[in-house]
This record gives structure tokens, sequence and C-alpha cells, in this order.
């Protein structure tokens, strides 16, 4: 997904949950934040490295790939962008190290965006925001793994557009990044095909481009662990039903539902602007950014302003040691970090050790990234204060 | 990382470190031995292939086309050991490309982490730099055989100490439930 979905698209849903138009641009700013919170970022505020939430594609390029690199990479983008669907989930005649992988493909409706959700109520817009960035990126993401790995995030030729008119097309694939995507062509970029199971060219959506990005795209291909099973992605239909879902989590965070649950959609919610969502989630361009600021501009009667790196950068870099936290950025760095720990402590609670080694804390005390004893006291303050 | 892989790496860098030192003081030797470790590294990524096969690939659309790499690779690996002597240029080639790709890619880095203001760039550039200047230096001892095996080496060692040090790094993640 990009900006035109977790930023504006994530205003409109939160206007639609109730949140006002303030708590609504921070819940946004959040969700959209993800995709920017890169380590160089970190550096450039002088924040602990550890909360990146996700790489930039030089950092990707340069990022090592032995066991510790990859156990970074994985926490990054399972956490954040490609949740797993079942970490216990069994294959027949596989290698252990293969089921490891397979275990982190990404689907919506899983045991573990509920536990996302759940850990971002009450801890505030920040937290939600990241939520709400990882619960919708499990509709664009799906069958495919927050890992670098060439036998599940593999495709071949075997890839064709299906068009508004019925008809379908062959899509083409070039490898240069800095072509934009010609969508009347049907010819984008996607990662180099690398026949290293861990490089960095097989992480996540690379090697299908950015067709899981696009709202409008449907499409069919096979994918490398599907057996020669074909697999037919509705964009439209997903993202329609992520909003619809966003929306639950949403009135969940603010204490309207008393709970969120698999496979809840708040259809009645949406359903007064059902055409124009899905008349701006079918529409073939590159970003929707236009529309759907217009959308939420409507639905709230105030300006949307769009979405600025430096907004808060100053407030964290001036705020005194020991008081970081209470900054917007602080927040989220805190809430990211714990999204991290969690996510990698269910990933190593299943036997794998794809994500890292997770130490609880309470039992065994403080061990491992320096960075987390930052985040150690941050939740010490927090439980004094309960 | 468990401490089985710490206590790999430790060991793995130190026997890299003395290969390296050895080679050092044994110039020509030493370039008998790297040609060797370079027949060796091929056969090793045929194998690799083909336990990868067995263990993964089998079960990826597509997958057969690592099972032929694997043969592929074994083949030519076992092919260049036979061969009594490989011309320097395929050495100071496979040098050259490493580091000019090593130092391109760390140049772009720093040029992309200058242009968000973070404070990485200079190390980056550095790192870049020192790549560039080693792939210079392999071109400019062409001749040099005695020089060539100490390029090499001092790229091993290098890589050693970074096998080292990331055995001592604190890895795990704290998760408060």
């Amino acid at each position: 997904m990009q900006k035109d979905f977790h930023y504006y698209a994530t205003y409109c849903a939160a206007i639609i949950a109730g949140y006002s138009h303030e708590e609504s641009l921070d819940l946004c700013y959040s969700a959209q934040l993800v995709d920017w919170c890169s380590k160089t970022f970190l550096s450039k505020i002088k924040a602990p490295l550890a909360a990146a939430t996700t790489q930039l594609q030089l950092e990707l390029m340069d990022a090592r790939t032995d066991l510790i690199g990859l156990q970074n990479i994985t926490r990054i983008w399972a956490s954040f962008h490609f949740l797993p669907y079942d970490l216990y989930t069994k294959k027949k005649g596989c290698s252990k190290r293969y089921q490891n992988k397979y275990r982190l493909i990404c689907n919506p409706n899983s045991d573990l965006v509920v536990d996302t959700v759940n850990l971002a109520k009450g801890k505030g817009l920040q937290a939600a925001g990241i939520a709400i960035h990882a619960l919708a990126d499990t509709w664009a993401h799906r069958y495919f793994a927050g890992t670098p790995s060439l036998v599940i995030n593999n495709t071949n030729y075997h890839f064709y557009e299906l068009l508004p008119d019925g008809t379908q097309r062959a899509v083409t694939f070039l490898h240069n990044p800095t072509e934009p995507d010609d969508i009347e062509k049907g010819i984008f970029t996607n990662s180099l095909y690398q026949g290293n199971e861990n490089s960095i060219m097989n992480l996540g959506h690379g090697r299908a481009g950015h067709l899981p990005d696009y709202s409008f795209a449907r499409y069919k291909y096979l994918p490398a662990w599907g057996g020669y099973e074909e697999i037919i992605k509705d964009n439209p239909s997903d993202y329609y039903h992520a909003f619809c879902q966003m929306i639950c989590a949403m009135k969940y965070l603010r204490g309207v539902n008393s709970s969120f649950e698999k496979d809840q959609y708040d259809w009645a919610a949406v359903e007064p602007w059902k055409t124009r969502i899905q008349s701006i989630l079918e529409q073939r361009r590159l970003n929707a950014d236009e529309d759907w600021k217009a959308f939420g501009e409507q639905l709230s009667g105030e300006t949307v302003t769009d979405f600025d790196l430096e907004r808060y950068q100053e407030e964290y870099r001036s705020a005194a040691p020991g008081t970081k936290e209470n900054t917007f950025l602080g927040r989220f760095i805190f809430a990211a970090m714990a999204q991290k720990s969690m996510v990698t402590n269910k990933i190593f609670k299943s036997g794998s050790l794809l994500a890292g080694f997770s130490v609880d804390f309470w039992e065994k005390g403080f061990r491992g990234i320096k960075d987390y004893r930052q985040f150690v006291e941050y939740v010490k303050k927090e439980m004094d204060h309960e | 990382m468990s401490k089985i892989q710490r206590l790999k790496n430790i060991v793995l860098g130190l026997i890299m470190i003395l290969i390296g030192v050895v080679m050092i003081w044994f110039p020509e030797e030493g370039y008998v031995f790297v040609t060797l470790i370079l027949s060796f590294s091929l056969i090793l990524s045929g194998l690799r292939s083909l336990a990868y096969y067995l263990l993964m690939a089998r079960h990826m659309v597509g997958g057969k086309s690592i099972l032929v790499r694997g043969i592929i690779l074994l083949d030519l690996g076992l092919f260049t050991l036979t061969l009594t002597d490989i011309p320097k240029i395929y050495v100071i080639l496979y040098l050259l490309g490493c580091h000019i790709f090593a130092g391109m890619v760390d140049i772009m880095r720093a040029v992309e982490a200058k242009r968000y203001k973070a404070r990485l760039w200079r190390y980056n550039l550095a790192y870049g730099i020192a790549n560039l200047s080693v792939a210079v230096s392999c071109l400019a001892c062409i001749r040099s055989t005695g020089m060539l095996v100490v390029i090499y080496c001092t790229g091993m060692i290098y890589s050693a100490c970074v096998r080292i040090v990331s055995a001592f790094r604190r890895t795990a993640i704290v998760y408060i439930s």
C-alpha cells in the first residue's frame, strides 16, 4: 500500500470511526510514518535504531544477509508490513527450514493481527496508527512473507493482469527502479531474479513489483509456495475489506466496540459512501492521493494537511533526555518497539529463529539489544503511572 | 544468535585470519592458495545448491532450475580443480568486481543518507572510498602476485574481524508481556 491508503484513506476511516479531525490526522500520520521510519531517519533524529519500522531501498541493498542481518530484516518486515498468518501451520514432507519460512506468509485475519490491535489499545494514537498500518498491509501483501525467501516470494513468467474489460494481459516486468510503472502498457518494475534463497531481491512482494500496492490491480500468478496452483488477487475487493476492518479496529481502540475479532467488517458504517470508495479504489492510476484527500475533507469539513516527514523532528530533537517519550515521535518510537518485540516473541515461541531471540524481561531480566533498555525504562514508567 | 552460532563465527573468523596471515607471509604459495579457494568455492556452491534443492527448492514453482544450477557449478568446480594454473587475470577481475560493486553501493548509500541529513553518511562514504581504492590498487598491482595476495587477504581478514565482532553483538529482543 502507498501513501494514498496509509495516509489519506486511513484519515477517512478514522473520521468514519468517530475520531476528531486532529486525532485522525495524528493517527494517519503515524500510519504513514511506518513507511518512513528507517535507520537513516532515526539516526538523523538521534533516536534508538532498534525502532526502525522500514528499510530504505539503499539500506536494503547494503544490508548484510548473514544470520543477524536476516533476523533484523525479518523483524522489521514481518512486524509491520507482512504479519504472518499462522505460525503453527504444517506442510507435509517439508524440512523445518522450509516450514519456518512458509509459516511467515502473510494473510488477513490472523491471530497476530488481533494481538497487534490489542497491543495498541490504550497506548495512544501513534500505537493505533502502527496497528492500522500493519492490519491494512495484511490485505495488500497477502501471499508474501516479510523475510527474504526465494522459495516463498518468487514469481515467474506466468503473471497476468486482469483488465476491467474482462480480458487478461501478460505483465511485462523490468528491473529499473527509477522507471515509473506504465499502467497503460502493462509494464511494471520488479526486483531482479536472484537464485540465492536469502537475497534481498526475494524480500516480500519485490518479485511482483508494486502490483500489490495498487488498489485497482487485479492479477493472477503462480506463487512460489503454491504447488503450481494459480492465485487470483483482487485488490479492489481486498482494499475495501481492509477499509471496513480498519474502522472496526479503530472503534475498538476508541472504546466504542468492546472487542476486536477476526473477520469483522463495519459494512454498515461505510455503506453511505460505498460507491464513492469503490470508485476511488477502481481508478487505474499510480496513486489516488487527491481523491482520498477530497473524500476526507468532505467527511470532516476540514483541510487535510499533506504528510510532512519533518513535522515532529525538531520537537523530538529539542526535548530534554528523559522527556522524549512525551513527544509525538517518542511515543511512536516506543509503540514501534513494543510491536516489534511482540511479533518477534511470537515467532520465537513458534520455534523459529528467523526473527531472532526473544527474552522475557520479567523472567530473565534485561538481556539483548541495548536500545531496548530505553524501552524497558519507558514501560516501567508507564506501569508506575498506572 | 545461539551459543553454537557464536562459537562457529569466532572459530571461522580465527581460521580466516590465520589463513590470511600465512598467505601474506608466503605470497607465491599464497597465490596458488587463492586459486584453490576459488575452485573449492565453486564446488561448495554446487553442493550447497544441491542441498538447497533437496531441502527447500523442490517445493518451489520452477525449483528444478536450482537442481540444474547445482550440477553445473559442481561440474565446473571439479573441472577448474583439475587445471594446474588459473590465469591471474581471472583472480584480478574477481577482486576488482567485488570491490567496485561494494564501493558503489556504499557511495550511493552515503548520498542517500546525506539527503536525509543522517549522520551515517560519512562512514558510508569512507567505506565506499576505501573499497574503490582497493579496486584501483588491484589494477595498479596487476603484475605483482604478492600485492594481489595481500589485497585478497586484507579483505579476508576484514571479513573475519566483522564475523568475530558480530559473534559478540547483543541480538536478543526484549519482550515485556
